[in-house]
């Protein structure tokens, strides 16, 4: 499984972008984005060495609306965001060469870096050890991640958490 | 080995979606913990246990394949 990016960064303003908003603890999310660190090894630019802590979203774009993200997920909370009130942070196009996911869900996923403060794994470093990342990237983590779901607008809750369950209303939210 | 002591490996499902079959990379943490045939749950954020078996591992322990067990 490797993390691939593609070279169109196609969101405009107006696009809406999808996010699962995590059962109510940011920590879940955040130990999610430090597991994944080391797949995202020179994602950014000028950091070959070192990879990222990074949140998931999709958008609705290129004929993928936030029905068919919401339908192509397990998650039960979700939430959505104008690209606009996104613009300042650093989003890459993200997909991955594996297709668990449809093809068309996998083409408008994009990742959100969450800032590390310039932290570089000391030499050695494994994730999952005791006491692999100082407490305070952590806390810095779970702060930054705080505030980048503060900026979407959640959803109502799934029904359920199979594919097959009544999904709400996208389209009247508002 | 029951289910409430089984091994419990976090997951992203924002990668894997539905899928029922698929191969993740493993913590080091968990790494010569798990066997072909042996049973575990698959945890993500705001997504129920899910029971799975593990379907192979990787020479260098590094991914293993589990099969979502639905019945």
């Amino acid at each position: 499984m490797n993390i691939v990016v593609r070279s169109k960064m196609n969101l405009t303003d107006d696009d809406d972008v999808v996010i699962h908003m995590g059962a109510g603890d940011v920590a879940h999310l955040v130990n999610t984005a430090i597991d994944s660190y080391p797949r995202y090894a020179g994602l950014l630019p000028g950091r070959p060495d070192r990879g990222a802590f990074v949140i998931s979203t999709f958008a609705a774009v290129d004929g993928v609306s936030e029905y068919d993200i919401v339908a192509a997920m397990r998650h039960r909370r979700f939430a959505t965001a104008k690209f606009r009130e996104l613009k300042d942070l650093e989003i890459y196009p993200t997909s991955m060469d594996v297709d668990y996911l449809p093809f068309r869900i996998m083409q408008v996923h994009f990742d959100i870096v969450i800032p590390d403060g310039g932290w570089m794994p000391p030499a050695g470093w494994r994730l999952g050890l005791p006491g692999s990342l100082p407490d305070g990237l952590v806390v810095r983590l779970r702060a930054d991640s705080h505030a980048i779901l503060n900026r979407f607008t959640p959803l109502p809750p799934r029904e359920g958490s199979d594919k097959r369950d009544k999904y709400p209303d996208l389209t009247d939210r508002r | 080995m029951t289910v409430q002591n089984c091994p419990r490996i976090l997951v992203d499902f924002n990668w894997l979606g539905h899928a029922e079959r698929f191969r993740v990379p493993l913590r080091p943490s968990i790494r010569g913990q798990l066997r072909v045939g042996d049973e575990v749950l698959i945890y993500g954020d705001d997504v129920a246990d899910l029971r799975a078996r593990v379907l192979a591992v990787s020479s260098d322990e590094l991914e293993v394949e589990f099969q979502i067990i639905t019945s």
